[in-house]
C-alpha cells in the first residue's frame, strides 16, 4: 500500500500540473481565432489525467474528465466552435476537477453530487452547443467560412434561443500573432533547461501517465537530428536579438519554424496527436542545444533566466523538462536553510576565538578562516537561491480572477503581466499572494469603471490592469497599475471624518490615500460581492509591513491608480551595522544608513528641547537607541561623547545616537513573532557570534519616536552649550 | 540539568504533572507541555515590555521569550543565580520560559484527584487553575499553563 501511497502522490502532483496548465491555455485561448495546437494541448493535459485517475481508479475524475475530453476532441477537429461561454463552463469543470483531487488527495468524501451535476452541466452545453454547430460543419457548409455560411450560423441561433455564436462574425482563421500566445508552453523549456542540468534518463518515473510516450523511442532518432538544424536556425537571431526585446518577439520565431516541422509531420503522422510529442520533443532538444550555444554569451543567458511569466503553470507541458528538475519538499528546505545559518554563526562565533590566536598558528587560523568565510558565504547563497522562485508563482493565478471578475461585473479588462520571471524568496511568494489579490480585486471593482463610462470619458471601453514586478537594488518592486477613475480626494476625506479615523496633518495626497488603509475604511457605496466590506486594505497593508515591505499610492483623478509594494529580497539574511547603546547590542540594517559621525558641539541645536543634529545644511531629528529600546531613562547627556548613525527611509531621515559602532556584519533574521510578538521598532532578533541575542532595529517604525517634545512648530534654534 | 520529558511515561487515565514552587505555594503542570528544564541565563532585554518578561533568549536558534511568574504574580523573590531555574514550555507550537523558585517533583494525578479551585488565597487568577490536589498533606495547586502563557494578561502571544 505503501508504494501505491507514492505513486498517487506523484499522480496528485501531476494532475494538479496538468489542471494548472488547462486553466492557462483555456485562459488565453483565443475564440475569435483558435488555435488547435492549444486545444491539443489542453485535450492532451486532459487525457493525461484521465488516463492516471483510471489507473489509480478515482472514477470521479474520469467521469467528469471523459465528457470533457469529448468537448475538446469536437472542438480541436473543429466540429466544434468554443465560444466564450463554453471556455467558461471548461474552466469551472477544471475548478470542479481541482476539487476532487483535494478531495482524493486528502482522503475526503467525494462530493458525487457536484460531479454529476457538472457532468450534466457539461453535457448539456456540448449537445446544444454541436446541436447548434452540426449545420455548419455539415459538409454543404464546412468548405469554407464564409459570411454566408455564418448568415445561417445566426438564424440558427435564433431559433434555439443560444447565444454562443454571436462573437464569431468573422471567419474562423489562424492568424500569425495569435500563434505567440498558443505556444506559451514553449518558454517554460527555455527557463527549466537555462536552470537546470539536462538528464534523460528519469523519464521512466515519469512516464507511468504519460499517454503520448509510447510514441516517443522511434522518433527519437530523427528529433535528435533535425533539431539540431533547427537549432541552428533557431538559436543565432535569438543570440543576435538585443536584450530590451521582449521573449514573447523571440519565441515568435520559434512558433513559425515549429510550425512549419508540424506541417510537415502532419503528413506522415495521420492520427492527430503523435506529432505533438515529437514537437515538444524537438522543441526541447533544441532549447537544449539553444542554451548551450547561448552559454557562450551572457546577454541571452541573461534573457531567457528572466524569461517568461507561465514558466510555472505550464512546467507539466513536456515531461521531458521534469528530468532536469527534482521535487522537494519545503520543510526540507528550510530546515537545510536553518542550518545554514547555524552555520553562519558557528562561523563567526570562530573568526571571533581566531582573533585571539597570537602565536605560531595565527596566519595559518586566519587564512583558514578566511577560506572558511567565504566557502560559508557561497553556501549561504547558493541555498538561499534554491529557495527563490520567480514571482510568476503568483503572478499565474491573476488572469483567471481578472477574467472571473470582470465577467461577473461586466467589465471589459485586460491584465498585463510584467516582469513574471523576478525571483523571489519562497516564503515572500506565499504571503504576498493575499495582499496581491486584494489589491486587483479592488482595482477592478473600483478602480476600472464601468465601459460606458470609459467611453464618456473618452478612454477604450476596455480596462486595462497593468501587474509588473522587478527587481530594484535590494528589493522587489511590485506595481498594480489600472487606468481607471483615480481615487477621489473629497470622498476619501469625507469618509474618514466618517469613520472618525484621524485625518493626517498636512493633507498631502500621499497621506490622504493612504487613509484607505485604515480599519474598516471602506468608500465602495454598497457591499459588492467582491470587495467593499473594508476588511481588505488594512489587512493589506499589515500583511506587506509584517513581510518587512510597504505599500505606496500614486493616483490620479480620471487616469488611474498605482499601488507600489517594495518588498526586501529575502527575509533570511541581512547586512548589518552592529551598535552598542547601553550596554546592549543592536544591529541597524546597512540599507538604511547614511552616515556616521561623532558630533562636534556646534552641530548639536536645540528646538523648543529637543536636540537635532545640524550636518551639511541639513537638520536631523534624533531618536537614542539607548533611551528608546534599552532602559536608560534619559537621553545621553553629552552627544559629542557618543555616536550618531544617521539613517534615511522611504518617509524620513534621522539621527540615531547610539553609544558605540561594534562592526558591521552579515546576520541571519530570526523572528521574534515566531515565540513573542512585534516589538514597536524592532524588525526582528539575531544571534550573535558569542551566542546571545541581539535586535535588529527598524528603522521605518523607530520614526514614530522622533518627535516626542516637539509640541509646536516654533522653531528657536540656538546652538546648545 | 535533566530533561524532564524522560519521566513522561505515561499509564493509564492518570497524567502526570511537573511540580514546582513559587514562594511558599506549590504548583504543578501537565508536564507534556514541558519542553526542557535549565538554568537561568543572561537574556536580551526588550524594549518596552512589562517587568515580568525578562527578555528574550537563544535556544539553539530559536528566538524564546522568558517570563518571570514571580515578578508577574508578586510571589517569592526575584533573584537570578545559578541556582534559578528557567522551565522551557511548549505551548501552541511556541517555545516559552517561565521563571520560578525551583522544581521538585514529578507527580501522578488521576482525574478525580483534582479538586475544584478556590476563588481566592491563591495568586493565579482562577481562569488559570485547573484544581487542586493533595500531595503528601500538602496543597498543589495545578496551574492551566496553555492559558497562562496564552493569556492577553501576560501579553506574550499577539492579542487575538
Amino acid at each position: 500500500m505503501d508504494n501505491m501511497g507514492q505513486f498517487n502522490e506523484v499522480f496528485f502532483e501531476e494532475a494538479q500540473e496538468h489542471l494548472e496548465t488547462m486553466e492557462t491555455l483555456l485562459l488565453d485561448y483565443d475564440i475569435v481565432a483558435p488555435d488547435i495546437e492549444v486545444l491539443n494541448s489542453v485535450f492532451r493535459a486532459a487525457h493525461s489525467i484521465k488516463g492516471g485517475s483510471g489507473i489509480f481508479g478515482f472514477t470521479a475524475m474520469t467521469g467528469l474528465i471523459h465528457v470533457m475530453e469529448n468537448m475538446l476532441d469536437l472542438a480541436r477537429n473543429e466540429e466544434l466552435h468554443l465560444t466564450n461561454e463554453l471556455i467558461t463552463v471548461l474552466l469551472e469543470t477544471v475548478d470542479v476537477l481541482k476539487d476532487i483531487l483535494d478531495r482524493y488527495r486528502n482522503e475526503e468524501e467525494i462530493d458525487w453530487e457536484e460531479v454529476e451535476s457538472s457532468k450534466a452541466r457539461l453535457e448539456t452545453v456540448l449537445n446544444s452547443a454541436t446541436a447548434s454547430d452540426s449545420p455548419a460543419t455539415s459538409p454543404s457548409a464546412t468548405d469554407s467560412a464564409t459570411d454566408e455560411g455564418f448568415g445561417f450560423f445566426d438564424d440558427d441561433e435564433e431559433d434555439e434561443g443560444f447565444g454562443f455564436f454571436d462573437d464569431l462574425d468573422e471567419p474562423v482563421s489562424a492568424t500569425s500573432d495569435d500563434e505567440i500566445e498558443g505556444f506559451g508552453f514553449f518558454e517554460d523549456d527555455d527557463s527549466e533547461v537555462a536552470t537546470s542540468v539536462p538528464s534523460d534518463n528519469s523519464d521512466e518515473e515519469i512516464e507511468g501517465f504519460g499517454f503520448f510516450d509510447d510514441l516517443e523511442p522511434p522518433t527519437n532518432n530523427t528529433i535528435v537530428k533535425s533539431s539540431v538544424d533547427s537549432n541552428a536556425q533557431v538559436s543565432a537571431p535569438n543570440v543576435s536579438q538585443p536584450e530590451q526585446t521582449t521573449d514573447r518577439d523571440g519565441f515568435g520565431f520559434f512558433d513559425e519554424t515549429l510550425k512549419a516541422r508540424h506541417e510537415q509531420d502532419i503528413e506522415d503522422n495521420a492520427r492527430g496527436y503523435g506529432f505533438f510529442k515529437e514537437g515538444a520533443q524537438e522543441s526541447n532538444n533544441s532549447k537544449k542545444h539553444e542554451s548551450s550555444a547561448a552559454s557562450t554569451n551572457p546577454a541571452v543567458v541573461a534573457k531567457s533566466s528572466v524569461s517568461s511569466e507561465r514558466k510555472a503553470k505550464s512546467s507539466s507541458e513536456h515531461k521531458h523538462t521534469e528530468a532536469t528538475s527534482i521535487r522537494v519538499e519545503t520543510n526540507k528546505i528550510d530546515k537545510l536553510v536553518n542550518l545554514v545559518g547555524e552555520l553562519v554563526i558557528t562561523q563567526s562565533m570562530l573568526n571571533l576565538i581566531g582573533n585571539d590566536v597570537h602565536d605560531a598558528i595565527a596566519d595559518k587560523m586566519q587564512a583558514a578562516l578566511a577560506e572558511l568565510e567565504r566557502n560559508t558565504r557561497e553556501i549561504q547563497e547558493a541555498v538561499m537561491s534554491v529557495r527563490m522562485l520567480p514571482i510568476s508563482f503568483v503572478f499565474n493565478r491573476f488572469p483567471r480572477l481578472v477574467r472571473d471578475l470582470s465577467v461577473k461585473m461586466s467589465k471589459d479588462i485586460e491584465l498585463v503581466i510584467e516582469g513574471g520571471g523576478t525571483e523571489i524568496d519562497k516564503n515572500l511568494v506565499e504571503k504576498i499572494s493575499d495582499p496581491l489579490t486584494h489589491l486587483i480585486r479592488n482595482s477592478v471593482d473600483h478602480g476600472i469603471e464601468m465601459p460606458d463610462v470609459r467611453v464618456a470619458n473618452g478612454k477604450p471601453a476596455k480596462g486595462t490592469v497593468r501587474l509588473t514586478a522587478a527587481q530594484k537594488g535590494g528589493e522587489i518592486v511590485i506595481s498594480i497599475l489600472d487606468d481607471g477613475a483615480g481615487l477621489n480626494w473629497d470622498k476619501i476625506v469625507a469618509k474618514a471624518e466618517e469613520k472618525g479615523v484621524e485625518l493626517p496633518e498636512p493633507l498631502t495626497d500621499e497621506a490622504v490615500w493612504q487613509l484607505i488603509f485604515a480599519p474598516g475604511f471602506s468608500t465602495a457605496a454598497e457591499v459588492t460581492d467582491v470587495s467593499g466590506r473594508g476588511v481588505g486594505m488594512d489587512v493589506v497593508r499589515r500583511n506587506i509591513e509584517s513581510l518587512g515591505g510597504r505599500v505606496e499610492i500614486n493616483s490620479s483623478p480620471g487616469l488611474g491608480t498605482e499601488f507600489v509594494i517594495n518588498l526586501p529580497l529575502t527575509l533570511a539574511i541581512l547586512d548589518g551595522m552592529c551598535v552598542d547603546a547601553n550596554e546592549q547590542i543592536f544591529v541597524v540594517p546597512l540599507v538604511n544608513i547614511v552616515e556616521s559621525i561623532q558630533p562636534a558641539a556646534d552641530q548639536v541645536r536645540v528646538i523648543k528641547g529637543s536636540r537635532i543634529l545640524y550636518v551639511r545644511e541639513e537638520y536631523w531629528p534624533l531618536v537614542d537607541v539607548g533611551k528608546v529600546l534599552g532602559d536608560r531613562d534619559a537621553n545621553v547627556a553629552d552627544l559629542t561623547q557618543a555616536i550618531v548613525v544617521l539613517v534615511e527611509t522611504s518617509k524620513s531621515r534621522f539621527g540615531l545616537v547610539v553609544d558605540n559602532l561594534v562592526g558591521q556584519q552579515q546576520v541571519v533574521i530570526k523572528s521574534l513573532e515566531r515565540h513573542y510578538r512585534r516589538v514597536e521598532g524592532v524588525a526582528g532578533a539575531t544571534i550573535m557570534g558569542d551566542g546571545s541575542v541581539a535586535l535588529i532595529l527598524d528603522v521605518d517604525s523607530l520614526t514614530q519616536f522622533i518627535s516626542f517634545d516637539q509640541g509646536d512648530q516654533t522653531y528657536g534654534i540656538r546652538a546648545a552649550g | 540539568m535533566a530533561s524532564a520529558q524522560q519521566a513522561s511515561v505515561s499509564s493509564g487515565p492518570s497524567r502526570e504533572f511537573l511540580t514546582f514552587v513559587l514562594g511558599d505555594e506549590t504548583y504543578a503542570l501537565d508536564i507534556m507541555t514541558v519542553k526542557e528544564i535549565r538554568g537561568y541565563e543572561a537574556t536580551t532585554k526588550i524594549a518596552n515590555a512589562p517587568s515580568y518578561i525578562k527578555g528574550v533568549i537563544n535556544l539553539r536558534g530559536d528566538i524564546v521569550p522568558i517570563v518571570d511568574l514571580r515578578t508577574k504574580f508578586g510571589i517569592g523573590e526575584a533573584t537570578y543565580n545559578e541556582w534559578t531555574i528557567v522551565i522551557m514550555l511548549n505551548v501552541r507550537d511556541r517555545i516559552v520560559g517561565i521563571v520560578v523558585d525551583g522544581v521538585s517533583d514529578v507527580m501522578n494525578l488521576e482525574d478525580e484527584d483534582i479538586k475544584p479551585a478556590p476563588e481566592f488565597g491563591v495568586a493565579f487568577d482562577s481562569r488559570y487553575l485547573q484544581g487542586l490536589a493533595a500531595l503528601q498533606n500538602e496543597m498543589v495547586i495545578i496551574v492551566d499553563i496553555e492559558a497562562l502563557i496564552s493569556s492577553d494578561e501576560l501579553g506574550i502571544f499577539e492579542p487575538a
